[in-house]
């Protein structure tokens, strides 16, 4: 994938993430303002707010593998040489991609699944959107690993140039 | 059940050789689920852990952890921990070691505004250390105070860890909140017993009585901030914002300040925030989905209930085993950060807890207090590797001095095991 292309895709995930994660936060502020302030009781900005969250969220997951900051106990894994970095990180990536491709294809029968049910104050929101958002997700966390794996594998043989006589 | 606890053997082998946390859980659980579906290939397996992936997250409580996660890194950004500290330590000064106790009472103001021990480590820390350095406190004293009392953090409410909690146990986070004030204020004040004792032994100084006028404008100062924790207690204790409103409101409070009062953070600044925090929370999110698919394997599998019986035929008193675990916790705490290890612990340890008649809120607080502990400990101690940069001492001297702290806070936390009350008592009383 040309370079300026994947900039814009990672830079289309921050922009959707934040829109839709600005947009909670009115939201759920909205939602104290319309109960206290204008004592208008409004029912769907709860609905509203955990949409955008979990979409947020989601993307927010894909961008934290793009940038490397999901949790790790690294304290063992940066004592080894760099090679064998490498190695292991390769396969823990390989099973991360392997666990991604079975949750796209659930991902994928649940929004055929809840195509049909509604959310109940957003009716105009079906339930397979939610899934529709957990396979944007899926998709381009794997997209990233399968990108992270390629990096990985060009360092191997790299090291393996540098080592052989 | 040899297979799944041989799953858990795995999954802890996993993280120990730096399988990200969340994944790792994952993978073990779509391992439990194909082997408990019976087929590698079947479509249930996905569908499964998809469904809990929204089911999970699409939680109005967990809503919170993003707002007070943005209101901590707002209040370190806007200045208002400057001010914070300006108060306090004036207000402490004509006590023998005074910025001793500065370091900690800030951190409790900090506390009653922030959920998260690395904020105040490096954002109130960085102030702290600078402070006691400038006016003569040996380094390693003031590293050891500024690394414990970012402990405070996590404990007294709002609290990413309780919220996690709470949500995994489906406690009230209310009822959470209420539950720690008690014990964050009693780390608060065996904290500050120490460093007593400390600047009675080392002959720290001890500060003249703060003049009137300073001492009002410094109040001032620190006024609006000083209100956010009366804000986020008052307001779920009077019944006017749930516990994640109340997040809402302090963010939003944390933004007005630092943004139009203060005028101290810019929009860029501001989007920056906002940034790290949405990636911040769906690391969070991830560990919640995965561990809590890993949860519901553990409990399909009967592995959470067999971990019950097998812990009755040890001890039948709930004492004990919360002793017992908690040496379990502290183990795991040398290894992980809190809230993952929370999030992973809660859904096998609710039967166990349930089975001993042990109430959830009280195991919660004693189990994230222990787990809290982690950050001071190495391998992974996150407030040491925090810490190692503005305190400018080695990791290992800063663990080190760190320990008498963690031993005090242990015993804290072995009082609250023998006396629930500790905890129970005001959410009793208030909820």
């Amino acid at each position: 994938m040309p370079s300026h292309l994947l900039t814009l895709f990672d830079r289309a995930l921050v922009w959707v993430a934040m829109t839709a994660f600005i947009i909670m936060m009115l939201a759920t502020i909205g939602q104290v303002v319309f109960r206290y302030v204008l004592e208008v009781p409004v029912p769907w900005t709860e609905e509203l707010a955990r949409v955008l969250f979990v979409q947020a969220m989601l993307i927010g997951m894909a961008i934290a593998v793009r940038e490397d900051q999901h949790i790790v106990v690294d304290f063992l894994f940066k004592r080894l040489p760099p090679r064998g970095r490498h190695l292991v990180g390769f396969i823990f990536g390989l099973f991360v991609f392997l666990l991604l491709l079975i949750l796209i294809r659930g991902a994928w029968s649940m929004v055929g699944n809840n195509w049909n049910s509604r959310l109940v104050s957003l009716g105009w929101v079906r339930v397979g959107y939610l899934y529709i958002g957990l396979l944007v997700s899926l998709v381009s966390m794997a997209f990233y690993t399968a990108l992270g794996l390629a990096v990985r594998l060009k360092a191997l043989a790299a090291a393996g140039r540098e080592t052989a006589p | 059940m040899i297979v799944y606890l041989g799953l858990t053997l795995a999954l802890i082998a996993l993280i120990l050789v730096g399988f990200p946390v969340g994944f790792g859980a994952g993978v073990i659980a779509t391992t439990g689920a194909m082997i408990l579906f019976g087929d590698v290939l079947d479509p249930r397996v996905g569908t499964m852990i998809a469904r809990l992936a929204i089911s999970k997250i699409d939680n109005f409580l967990l809503l919170a952890i993003p707002f007070f996660l943005l209101a901590g890194r707002l209040m370190n950004k806007g200045g208002i921990t400057d001010r914070l500290f300006a108060f306090v330590a004036l207000a402490t000064q004509p006590l023998k070691g005074g910025l001793g106790h500065a370091n900690i009472g800030a951190s409790v103001l900090f506390a009653g505004m922030s959920g998260s021990a690395t904020a105040d480590a490096v954002g109130l820390g960085t102030i702290e250390m600078r402070a006691m350095l400038a006016n003569g406190y040996d380094r390693n004293f003031s590293a050891g105070v500024t690394a414990a009392s970012s402990l405070i953090s996590p404990v007294i409410p709002p609290s990413i860890v309780l919220v996690a909690y709470a949500v995994q146990a489906e406690v009230s986070v209310a009822a959470m909140f209420f539950g720690a004030i008690v014990p964050g204020m009693m780390l608060a004040f065996t904290f500050m017993g120490y460093v007593s004792y400390r600047a009675w032994r080392d002959d720290y100084p001890t500060g003249a009585w703060p003049r009137l006028v300073p001492l009002a404008r410094a109040f001032a100062n620190a006024l609006l901030p000083l209100l956010t924790p009366a804000i986020i207690i008052g307001g779920i204790y009077a019944g006017i914002f749930t516990p994640t409103e109340a997040a809402a409101v302090a963010a939003l409070y944390a933004t007005l300040l630092g943004v139009v009062v203060y005028r101290a953070v810019g929009l860029g600044a501001l989007l920056r925030e906002i940034r790290g925090t949405l990636v911040d929370s769906a690391v969070i999110m991830l560990i919640i989905v995965f561990t809590s698919a890993f949860g519901v394997i553990m409990i399909r599998a009967q592995v959470a209930g067999e971990l019950a019986a097998t812990l009755s035929a040890l001890t039948g008193d709930p004492t004990v085993l919360l002793f017992l675990l908690t040496g379990f916790w502290l183990l795991v705490g040398f290894f992980m950060a809190q809230t993952p290890a929370v999030l992973l612990l809660t859904p096998i340890l609710l039967p166990t807890a349930n089975a001993y008649g042990i109430d959830l809120v009280h195991m919660g607080i004693v189990m994230s207090m222990t787990l809290t502990l982690g950050l001071l400990t190495p391998p992974v101690g996150m407030v040491l590797y925090a810490l190692v940069r503005v305190t400018e001492v080695p990791f290992e001297r800063l663990a080190i001095l760190c320990l008498p702290y963690v031993v005090l806070a242990y015993l804290v936390i072995a009082v609250l095991i023998l006396a629930p009350d500790l905890v129970l008592f005001l959410p009793g009383r208030l909820l």
